[in-house]
């Protein structure tokens, strides 16, 4: 069981009191129907018929409520709080298929979309080598990033096309929004701060309309009805092979772009996280896929776990799974109402804005906490330095991106996937040339502190193993050299062998002489006082309490001490 | 590698270690504290001191017994957090009055 962080106020398997998880659902189902948009954007890019939209949108909110319910359930997803919304990587292969070919061939390359993201979840376990903690975080890092053009956009009320000069009235919704929600998350207690973005929502809404930036209902709003049967179909199936490569190659970013959000929710609700849970990850996207799948046969549009969500649990500090529970059943519900979804897209920009800002700049530091959670060797600084940037290149230069051929626009088009591919590209470069495994002579000439600062730092920064195990283990380690080579129990000196995967960091003292004995009670302190067999059971028990391991062993003919630190 | 300052507070002698106690220091301490039996109260500041090995160990123990041997008292303070693990899995912590700072060492002790 995780431990709490001091800032969660109900964690993954806590149960709210009714009332608030019901609050709490709702304002995570209102923020991601907000998403709605993408689809939206998809359908008039395409130039979708109204009731192809209708089906597209509809359906995509039915699998969103469904998949939001599996991935949250314990029992057959992922038991934490991800809250889905329309997939914003399906964005360019659902406007290329559905013009080439309408509904039933963005159906075909949703399908194939979902079953590369599903086959990636076959090899969670050898993909844990591929994405360390410093790879999530530049992942997370660039959820972030990704998040912010469309956030800043909305804060200063900006169009895709200049007009002119800036209108004061979003920013100042925006900063307002923004304000009350940071305040409410960080100053206050209790009941206050689990509704801190729906307060910051509500305080700007009403600025908005005072101001008149809140957008007017259409004339067609007031014909929607309040509750309607949802209309979904299967849409029929066709193939592009042209297009083929851009499905997979969405399929992949979408698996990227889950464990991104996975491991944020992970490292959110577990004070001790010490690396992503692929298992966990794995069940996320799964459910996913499956959701996704529905999707395709019935005209929708994909969905994935929503960055956005991740912000407003940690302004609320709650990541209880029950919540993304009530959140599903309420995307699911607003299938059923017109009048809902209706309603939620009068949400003003500005306000939207502001929640977007708060998702993104938490991501942002959140990815850089991960990013730092390891010791940066020269390797390491260039994977992470060179990926971040890759990233910010195809954000701030978009002609770079229009610029390369089409088949290769897909994935350019998001710095996450830029990102992560080059960091992961480089993280496996940079492994040529690194044994697992280093050894060096200590003697009694040297200083035992000394030899195991350097050493053990040095070996740490090139394997990237995290800062707080290889300090631990210096003095330890340290301990055990001096007593071995002091009390002559290894005569004149002895190897120091490193070894390290990513559960345990190992080090092991091998020496010509005498095995010690390792007393299972503590010996008395008089002992330290007495001859080196003494001594050398009193630091052997200290060695085996300060070590989360100590296995003694041979090593040919020599003995082996080995003072295992958990990874 | 090891600096050893002495300062006397009143009836207490302040004997304030920095640095890292282990074989090639602790010699150093244990010439230093050669003359603590006849100071009465001692009062060990490792509020500076990194790491202690058992052979820093065994200099603190000889001194406790050459200080409570003449009738005296030995405490020590302001452990960091390694170095009071050392204390706490070595059994010193229930053999060592421990005071959380120099300050609140002297209140107690005078």
């Amino acid at each position: 069981m995780p431990r709490k962080p001091s800032n969660i106020l109900y964690s993954a398997d806590e149960k709210p009191p009714l009332g608030t998880l019901v609050i709490l659902g709702v304002q995570h189902a209102t923020l991601a129907l907000l998403f709605l948009v993408y689809p939206l954007v998809a359908a008039a890019e395409a130039g979708l018929s109204f009731d192809d939209t209708q089906v597209l949108i509809t359906s995509c909110i039915i699998f969103m409520g469904i998949a939001t319910i599996i991935e949250c359930w314990p029992k057959f997803g992922a038991g934490m709080l991800l809250v889905q919304i329309p997939n914003t990587p399906h964005l360019p292969l659902a406007v290329q298929s559905l013009s080439a070919g309408g509904p039933a061939l963005y159906a075909t390359m949703s399908l194939i979309a979902a079953v590369s993201q599903l086959s990636l979840t076959r090899f969670m376990g050898a993909l844990r080598a591929v994405f360390p903690p410093e790879i999530c975080g530049v992942a997370v890092t660039m959820l972030g990033v990704a998040l912010a053009e469309p956030s800043l956009r909305r804060f200063f009320g900006l169009t895709e096309v200049a007009q002119g000069a800036l209108d004061g009235r979003y920013p100042f919704v925006s900063l307002v929004s923004l304000v009350i929600i940071i305040v409410f998350a960080i100053f206050s207690r209790g009941l206050l701060r689990l509704f801190a973005v729906a307060i910051g929502a509500a305080v700007g809404w009403v600025l908005a309309a005072y101001l008149g930036v809140a957008p007017a209902p259409a004339a067609t709003f007031e014909t929607l009805r309040y509750v309607d049967l949802p209309r979904i179909g299967w849409p029929g199936m066709t193939l592009s092979w042209a297009l083929v490569p851009a499905a997979i190659i969405t399929g992949i970013i979408s698996a990227v772009d889950m464990l991104g959000t996975v491991v944020s929710m992970q490292r959110m609700d577990d004070a001790d996280w010490r690396r992503a849970d692929m298992n966990q990850a794995g069940r996320a996207i799964r459910a996913n896929t499956v959701a996704d799948m529905g999707a395709a046969v019935t005209g929708g549009f994909a969905s994935a776990s929503s960055s956005a969500a991740i912000g407003v649990a940690f302004a609320t500090g709650a990541t209880a799974w029950r919540i993304g529970t009530i959140a599903g059943l309420v995307i699911l519900a607003a299938a059923f109402s017109p009048k809902l979804i209706g309603a939620i897209t009068l949400i003003p920009a500005p306000v939207v804005g502001a929640i977007l800002v708060y998702a993104s700049a938490f991501l942002i530091v959140a990815g850089m906490d991960l990013i730092l959670s390891r010791r940066l060797s020269d390797r390491r600084i260039f994977t992470v330095g060179l990926a971040v940037l890759a990233g910010l290149t195809v954000a701030i230069l978009p002609e770079l991106v229009t610029s390369t051929p089409d088949w290769m626009q897909p994935v350019l088009e998001s710095p996450l996937s830029v990102s992560t591919g080059v960091a992961v590209g480089l993280n496996l470069f940079f492994r040529i040339g690194i044994r697992q495994e280093a050894s060096r002579t200590v003697t009694t000439l040297e200083n035992p502190f000394t030899v195991a600062t350097e050493f053990l730092e040095h070996q740490g920064d090139l394997w990237g193993a995290r800062r707080d195990v290889v300090a631990a283990a210096i003095p330890v380690v340290a301990e055990g050299v001096e007593m071995l080579l002091d009390t002559e129990v290894a005569q004149g000196s002895l190897e120091m062998r490193a070894h390290f995967d990513e559960n345990n960091f190992d080090v092991s003292l091998i020496y010509e002489g005498e095995p010690i004995a390792i007393p299972t009670q503590r010996p008395s302190p008089e002992d330290l006082l007495g001859d080196a067999q003494a001594v050398a059971r009193f630091v052997g028990y200290m060695l085996s309490k300060r070590a989360d391991k100590l296995i003694l062993g041979k090593d040919g003919t020599r003995q082996k001490l080995t003072l295992r630190f958990e990874h | 590698m090891i600096h050893i300052d002495r300062i006397v507070e009143g009836t207490i002698v302040v004997t304030a270690v920095k640095g890292r106690l282990d074989s090639s220091s602790s010699p150093k301490l244990e010439e230093f504290l050669a003359g603590a039996p006849n100071e009465g109260t001692i009062l060990l500041d490792f509020a500076e001191l990194t790491y202690i090995s058992s052979a820093g160990l065994r200099v603190v123990l000889k001194a406790t017994k050459l200080v409570r041997g003449a009738g005296g008292t030995l405490a020590v303070c302001g452990l960091v957090p390694q170095v009071h693990e050392v204390f706490d899995v070595s059994g010193f912590s229930s053999l060592i009055p421990i005071h959380t700072s120099r300050e609140a060492a002297l209140a107690t002790m005078t």
